[in-house]
């Protein structure tokens, strides 16, 4: 009770501010602006991704950086204009008060995103509904969009014993030189095995496996997603033949025009049987014809379809919410530490640290720092600048690590691709961002409330 | 398990030993002592008030006994628990020397804020807060927005909120700084009957008079220090002078009385007409004005203390 009434109470602060009045115009602004502003390819499919990810992206980050600055606020004002002083000779605790704060800021988030939410719902839906639609574009947004299809992943290739015997060898012949470690070299040769899988020239073949689920799909079925590139500029369609294969069955589909971009290819629903899924791809293109690439990765991905766009939808802005939750903690336990603008700036400081350091490590990691290989020697100052990454990439790792828990996974472009957004990835989200993070920092914020003395004097000390 | 301080005497309300407070600045090289070794006890049912000039340590001690304030030396203990423990607050109503109240609140609003963080159900707290809000005469202003009140509008919704839990202990921080002389003379008479009632009562205050009214005990600080502390009718007290009030006498009575008075103090004994303070003069105007105009229900206006803050119903003016 005592909680709620302290979350009543910063909903009602919020709503008497004119910051909030403020965030609401700009979300409005944010929503019916972006289709505007930004078209996409000019197709009404492209229309609704820009909808779904660059709108949905820019309300998440608006309402992300209030929900930082105001939890800032919410402490720490209370604190500098003394009001916390009547609610702190109450019986209430410190950490009550904390969570009360938070409880509210992140109603008040759910609210607005809610709303937010609802008005991409209803924008999407008013679009479709819209005079000027045909059929193939309704259609091509309804299977492709408004869709919440389970991402099946092929197996990765076994390149590990490839690795290590190319690698054995490599240092054997004395390619690699002595002083370039193993872990380094391991990651180039795999970069390269890759890169080399990755080519599939006329004439030749390439193989996935896929682990089909159990549970087989909803109506729309399943298809495989194929996302082949071309290794020029060449945009001439190359031809194939699909053959699938799972539990003695064997399913063929021909492919005329395969050129760059995204193919769905039907896959019959009996083949989702809970075994694996062989995939070859032959092609058949004469032999002057250019090699298509599907690079290791997502270039090919069984999709089934399990739930419908609303349910993605709602799965997708409960993680945004997750997001919102832990950013809300981390300002009110910035506010009990500092006074309002030191938390905003220790907040927001501490946000773009962790973002950058993630962006470090994996720019690291795609070995697009200064690469030893190349300078031949670790000493000297290309050496020590080497010595240096490794210095700062060993500190960023732990922060990056961070980072990743709270982002982890895309989630709006995902929406906006119609794939569905794993309920693992929601609870884990429900766990990490909206208990785990938060019960940290009231762990934190409480205590630091419980130590603080909350009528210091300012110039008068009596 | 007793979570009574060792040292603290029994049925003490408030009790501190040797208390000190050192504010210190940034590099938390000693500034000022606010506080020095301060010992005192309020026992049930007092009114105590703490007197001194600006800067002696009045509100410092205050903000110790409630817990916004951690003591550098020295142990206090109010209602038998250290004052930081939230069992300690319940039974504490406060009036801080600021309102320090949410503006976009009404009183309404106020009280049932308060009300909440003291547990209290939503069927009491909303008869307290009617029956408070007549007391402190803001009936006809209760849904308006704190914000909008003067200042000793908000003092009294301020002194309305620390009486929403019926409290043990009510602490006063200045609590007649800009009121009218209406308003200080119900605060004052509403610290009687909350002391009748059996309540204590901590005032602070710079304001002689006020304490002087109200207060049974009192201790005067000065640079944080207890320069002196009893009982205020002791304290006050001329015991080398006696005073006669008697109606008045003919010329040739008084001649007598005087001659037989001169006769015995071996003095001339002075004589005048006892007077009325300027407030209670004040007083009688604005009530007899009242009268006559036959208003009733401003602001200055303010009704019975609440049957639940004791066992009897008692009018505050």
């Amino acid at each position: 009770m005592k909680v709620l009434a302290i979350a009543a109470l910063t909903i009602r602060d919020a709503v008497r501010s004119r910051v909030l009045a403020a965030i609401i115009v700009l979300l409005l602004v944010v929503i019916a602006g972006v289709p505007f502003a930004v078209t996409g390819d000019g197709t009404l499919f492209g229309e609704m991704r820009v909808l779904l990810h660059y709108t949905l992206g820019l309300v998440g980050l608006l309402l992300g950086v209030a929900a930082l600055w105001t939890a800032c606020g919410a402490v720490a004002r209370d604190i500098e204009d003394q009001h916390l002083l009547l609610t702190a000779v109450k019986p209430v605790s410190r950490t009550c008060i904390w969570i009360g704060r938070w409880l509210g800021l992140v109603a008040l988030s759910a609210i607005l995103l809610a709303l937010c939410g609802g008005l991409a719902f209803g924008m999407v839906h008013a679009k479709l509904a819209g005079g000027g639609v045909s059929a193939a574009q309704r259609r091509e947004v309804e299977e492709r969009i408004l869709v919440g299809r389970q991402r099946i992943a092929a197996r990765p290739p076994p390149l590990r014993d490839a690795v290590a015997e190319r690698l054995a060898r490599l240092r054997e012949q004395g390619v690699v030189p002595a002083d370039v470690p193993d872990r380094e070299a391991a990651a180039e040769i795999r970069r390269r095995l890759l890169a080399s899988a990755a080519g599939t020239g006329p004439g030749a073949a390439r193989r996935w496996v896929f682990d089909t689920p159990t549970r087989g799909p909803r109506g729309g079925g399943a298809v495989l997603r194929i996302r082949p590139r071309a290794p020029t500029r060449d945009m001439t369609p190359a031809a194939g033949t699909w053959t699938l294969r799972s539990g003695g069955r064997e399913h063929r589909i021909r492919t005329d025009a395969l050129i760059e971009g995204e193919h769905l290819l039907e896959l019959p629903a009996a083949f989702m049987d809970g075994g694996a899924l062989t995939v070859d791809f032959r092609n058949d293109s004469p032999a002057t014809s250019r090699t298509v690439l599907f690079p290791v990765g997502d270039s090919a991905e069984v999709l089934i379809d399990r739930t419908g766009f609303a349910a993605n939808l709602i799965r997708a802005l409960f993680v945004v919410l997750c997001r919102l939750a832990a950013l809300t903690a981390l300002g009110l336990t910035a506010g009990c530490l500092f006074s309002l603008p030191v938390a905003a700036f220790a907040g927001t400081g501490l946000v773009c640290g962790l973002l950058l350091s993630r962006a470090f490590v994996a720019a690291a990691g795609a070995g697009t720092h200064i690469d030893p290989g190349h300078h031949g020697a670790r000493g000297g100052s290309g050496g020590a600048a080497v010595r240096m990454m490794e210095a700062g990439e060993a500190i960023a790792r732990p922060f990056a690590a961070v980072a990743a828990s709270t982002v982890r996974g895309r989630v709006l472009p995902r929406l906006a691709d119609g794939i569905l957004l794993p309920g693992r990835e929601v609870r884990a989200a429900a766990i990490v961002l909206g208990l785990l993070y938060p019960a940290g920092f009231a762990a934190v914020g409480s205590f630091v409330l419980r130590r603080r003395e909350l009528a210091l004097p300012g110039g008068d000390w009596t | 398990m007793s979570e009574t301080p060792a040292g603290a005497s029994a049925g003490a309300v408030v009790e501190t030993s040797r208390l000190t407070k050192v504010f210190r600045d940034f590099w938390r090289r000693p500034k000022v002592t606010a506080v020095d070794e301060l010992s005192l006890r309020i026992a049930p049912g007092e009114i105590y008030g703490l007197l001194g000039p600006n800067g002696s340590g009045k509100s410092t001690t205050i903000k110790i006994l409630l817990g916004l304030l951690h003591p550098t030396a020295g142990e206090a203990v109010v209602l038998g628990r250290p004052p930081r423990h939230v069992a300690a607050k319940r039974g504490i109503g406060y009036l801080p020397e600021e309102s320090h109240l949410y503006p976009y609140l009404s009183p309404r609003e106020t009280l049932t804020f308060y009300g909440r963080l003291f547990g209290l159900r939503a069927g009491i707290i909303r008869s307290r807060t009617a029956e408070l809000l007549d007391m402190v005469g803001l009936a006809h202003a209760a849904d308006r927005p704190v914000g909008e009140f003067s200042k000793g509008m908000m003092r009294r919704v301020g002194l309305a909120q620390a009486l929403i839990n019926d409290p043990r202990l009510v602490i006063l921080d200045e609590p007649t700084s800009g009121l009218d002389p209406i308003g200080c003379r119900q605060i004052k008479d509403l610290m009687l009957v909350l002391a009748r009632r059996g309540k204590t009562v901590l005032l602070s205050s710079h304001l002689l008079a006020d304490v002087e009214d109200v207060c049974d005990r009192i201790g005067i600080l000065f640079n944080g220090r207890l320069r002196a502390q009893g009982e205020v009718a002791q304290l006050l007290e001329k015991r080398d002078r006696i005073r006669f009030t008697v109606p008045c006498l003919s010329t040739e009575q008084l001649q007598t009385t005087l001659a037989l008075l001169k006769q015995h103090a071996g003095s001339e004994p002075d004589v005048d007409h006892p007077s009325l303070n300027l407030e209670q003069f004040f007083l009688r105007v604005v009530r007899e004005a009242h009268r006559d105009a036959g208003s009733a229900g401003s602001t200055a206006a303010g009704g019975a203390v609440p049957a639940w803050l004791g066992d009897r119903e008692e009018a505050v003016s």
